[in-house]
């Protein structure tokens, strides 16, 4: 005969693991053949278990005829066991319906066993749909309870607690009394009472479970000992309460804030609305609403129909315009997102009942949104040289054939003639023309908007940057003097100031004009020391040595040190403005050399850059001016190796050099500010844009993608909202890189 | 409660409101409900006051945040609050137990 294998033999270990995996006939017939190979005690326990587990499984599937058939061959092992293994017989007995033998098991168990089944029988009589198989001295307590529920239904609460008097304290359904003595201090308000008669149940009594809702919503110290049921019990009693719309309406919550289409929670909300017009026909608009907002964040064009199916038309947007106008603004659809607002203003003059003055201020607003969306796609090229910037050029203009397409300028235009006092709009109105070269037109509009509206404080401001860039430093003067007047604190102001300040000193004194220079000089002595305390006193120097002052000229030049940059570059420039001899130019000129070839601070460089700015925005230009450009550009960038650079300083280098992307110094630039301080993400961001303008037609390496999202992590959780402005170039990068993009464009809608 | 500006203020909706009139409704209701004694409901007149304080606020309100704020669970809240304590029957229990589980 073979011999029997060792792995052929029933163990312990095979009945426990098929038990982890759920299969509890296998593990019942393991445990069955161990029982005969090897019995013992922990043999038995280990048998007993699998076939509770497997009986439990029958339970669970209603398969009772084959629990019943398990329970008669547990049995002899629950005797073994002891009374509380007869009292698992015995629920067990209860689930197959058995009830004449969980009787019999009742009668032989002692307490509190015996107790505990009593109260569980009596629990499933309760349950039990019709008469149940009651025990005879049991009937007239369950007639009790049943007679005084149904006098609690029918309203007619004292007769319910004289009927409830019946049940006496051994009774087994003592818990079922205690139970509806609550309930009906419940229905009577008396929330005191109920909760008092609730807090004695026994929580492993149905009494217990079915209150639960009930006091979950009274006792607020009771529902937090329950925290794993809290959201259970609360939407239990919320079905109790609304007949089931806030059950119905708690459904729609994860569909409506999941991924994935709208379309099942417009049939969730389709199925109830007819109940919950009816209850509460106030809020039917307010859950239209959160639909509408759904669907402009994440809706598709089939959704539009199944909101008008569901809840009619949007009483401010009945063709769905706006909200397909802003869907189409999200996806970049600059040409349907115009049509539809267009089609939106129309709807609002025409058929809007909106009270006369918001509406046109309404459609003023759409209008500005337009020439944003305008703005927006045709802007102007990042890598424009600040120090000369084209004006933009519409296609309209360029092509005779092309269609031609309202400018911002227009729709601004249109946005004013709604609201003719509107601030923003008009200040955008001179920005955008400004860009579309339209200067002369910006100018005239500023001051009839100004006369109309003199506190327009944006208006005023985007006229005096205007003006100064118009080299109309004195009608600049005018405008920023009257903004400081109602902004006394704003820094930037005062900066824009005091640069003003000093055009229209310098124009003054190369033109003679000393008295006007002296008078402006001592009126905004007090800002120009404060805020550019350097070319102040060059500008002194320039204007005693134009008066002939040679004793004051010569105070002010000791307090000037031609061993910084900004100094020594400020002698160059004077000397050019006011036609030195060539004897000092060329001395300035060296002298200026010399302080770059020292490699100047970060702080230094960061300030002549400031200075070279300021004359060439005031027109200043001599030769050699551009060399000089190129060799403050090449410090910026070498300034990144400063040991004392901030980080502050860093992104001001980045800003000075934007136009450089190409050049081999600037990407090392980003790359050394970017290990440097690893949390910035406009380093990152540099590098990314300095590798794609130098390498337009490459693959891009895994690292430039890597950088690139880690710039947009560090954007998505800084707090810092001028970092928030980088993440419409990061996402159009992303979706530049992403070879995969238009596909992925043309599968959203089956995703 | 309503985000609906216009309700909280007790303004009318559908006609021409000015500046000065949602300025004047406004002090009337912080001096009602002064935030010392009565801070969420100053901050949620604050806050409305806020959405409605200019022309060019009520109609930038009117076209883009009218029903913005809404959520689910606000209008879950009020359906629950609008329920009086219910008279539930034992079936009724039943139901909204489903099983019950042990607790």
């Amino acid at each position: 005969m073979a011999k029997k294998r060792l792995t052929d033999m029933p163990s312990a270990k095979a009945v426990k693991q098929y038990l982890a995996q759920n299969k509890f006939d296998l593990a019942a017939e393991e445990a069955r053949k161990l029982m005969g190979f090897a019995p013992g005690a922990a043999t038995a326990e280990l048998l007993r278990e699998a076939l509770f587990a497997l009986a439990g499984s029958y339970a669970d599937r209603k398969q009772f005829a084959d629990l019943n058939r398990l329970a008669r061959e547990i049995e002899p092992h629950c005797r073994a066991a002891g009374a509380e293994s007869i009292l698992a017989l015995g629920r067990l007995l209860l689930r197959g319906t058995q009830i004449g033998e969980v009787n019999r098991l009742i009668g032989e168990l002692g307490d509190p066993e015996a107790l505990t089944l009593r109260g569980e029988l009596a629990d499933y009589f309760i349950r039990a749909k019709h008469s149940p198989p009651l025990p005879d001295e049991w009937k007239p307590a369950y007639g009790a309870f049943q007679k005084a529920l149904q006098l609690y239904g029918a309203e007619r609460d004292d007769e319910a607690r004289v009927a409830l008097n019946d049940i006496g304290l051994g009774s087994p359904f003592l818990e079922w009394k205690i139970w509806l003595r609550g309930l009906l201090a419940w229905g009577a308000q008396d929330v005191g009472r109920a909760l008092e008669n609730w807090s004695r149940l026994n929580p492993k009594r149905l009494p217990y479970q079915l209150m639960a809702p009930l006091r979950a919503h009274a006792d607020a110290s009771w529902l937090l000992d329950q925290p794993a049921l809290r959201d259970r019990l609360l939407q239990q009693y919320a079905r109790l309460g609304s007949g089931g719309l806030g059950g119905q309406l708690r459904e729609l919550r994860p569909q409506l804030a999941g991924r994935t289409g709208l379309a099942k929670s417009f049939k969730t909300a389709e199925a109830f609305l007819p109940r919950f017009q009816a209850a509460h026909p106030a809020l039917v608009p307010r859950l239209a609403d959160v639909f509408y907002h759904t669907m402009q964040r994440r809706g598709e064009p089939a959704d539009l129909e199944r909101f008008s199916k569901v809840f009619g038309r949007m009483p401010d947007d009945p063709s769905f315009d706006k909200l397909s106008a802003i869907s189409f603004e999200q996806a970049d659809e600059a040409e349907r997102a115009l049509a539809l607002w267009q089609r939106h203003i129309d709807w609002l003059q025409v058929e809007a009942k909106w009270p006369p003055l918001l509406k046109r201020q309404a459609i003023a607003i759409i209008f500005r949104t337009m020439a944003g969306i305008v703005g927006r796609f045709d802007d102007l090229d990042p890598d424009d040289d600040p120090f000369d910037r084209p004006a933009k050029k519409t296609k309209s203009k360029t092509s005779g054939a092309a269609k031609v397409r309202p400018t911002p300028v227009d729709y601004l235009v249109r946005a004013l003639e709604f609201a003719p006092d509107w601030e923003i709009a008009a200040a955008e109105l001179m920005e955008a023309s400004v860009d579309f070269d339209r200067v002369v037109e910006a100018c005239a509009f500023a001051e009839q908007f100004l006369a109309a509206n003199p506190n327009a404080i944006a208006v005023s401001r985007a006229y005096a940057d205007i003006l100064m860039l118009k080299f109309d430093h004195a009608g600049a003067l005018i405008q920023l003097q009257r903004l400081r007047k109602a902004n006394p604190f704003d820094a930037g102001i005062r900066n824009t100031l005091a640069e003003c300040v000093l055009h229209c000193l310098y124009l003054f004194v190369r033109d003679a004009d000393f008295e006007n220079a002296q008078n402006l000089y001592e009126g905004e002595r007090e800002l120009l020391l404060s805020e550019s305390p350097t070319m102040t006193t060059h500008w002194l120097y320039a204007l005693y040595k134009k008066r002939k002052q040679t004793a004051e000229a010569e105070a002010e030049f000791r307090k000037i040190a031609p061993t910084k940059p900004l100094d020594a570059f400020l002698l160059v420039a004077n000397a050019h403005l006011f036609k030195a001899k060539p004897a000092e130019k060329s001395a300035a000129t060296k002298a200026y050399k010399a302080t770059l070839a020292e490699s100047p601070s970060a702080a230094d460089t960061l300030l002549l850059f400031d200075g070279y700015a300021f004359f060439k925005l005031g027109g200043l230009d001599f030769t050699g001016m551009k060399t000089m450009h190129g060799g403050i550009v090449t410090a910026t960038l070498n300034a990144g190796g400063d040991p004392k650079l901030t980080e502050h300083q860093g992104a001001l280098l980045i800003a000075n050099t934007s136009g450089q992307t190409t050049m081999p110094k600037f990407e090392k630039l980003a790359q050394t500010l970017g290990k440097r301080f690893p949390k910035n993400p406009i380093f990152k961001l540099c590098v990314v844009e300095t590798w794609l303008a130098k390498n337009p037609e490459k693959r891009v390496p895994f690292k430039i993608v890597q950088l690139l999202r880690q710039a947009k992590n560090l954007v998505r959780d800084s707090a810092d909202p001028k970092y928030k402005l980088l993440e419409t170039r990061i996402d159009e990068l992303t979706e530049e890189l992403d070879p995969y993009a238009d596909m992925r464009r043309l599968f959203d809608g089956f995703l | 409660m309503t985000h609906d500006p216009y309700i909280l203020l007790g303004l009318p909706s559908h006609e021409d409101l000015t500046d000065e009139q949602v300025r004047q409704r406004y002090l009337q209701l912080i001096r009602e409900f002064p935030p010392e004694q009565q801070p969420a409901r100053f901050a949620a007149i604050r806050a409305a006051y806020e959405k409605i304080r200019t022309l060019h606020a009520r109609a930038k309100y009117r076209l883009f945040g009218a029903g913005a704020d809404e959520t689910l669970d606000q209008i879950i809240e009020e359906v629950d609050r609008a329920a009086a304590r219910p008279r539930p029957t034992l079936a009724h229990l039943f139901e909204a137990i489903e099983t019950p589980k042990k607790l």
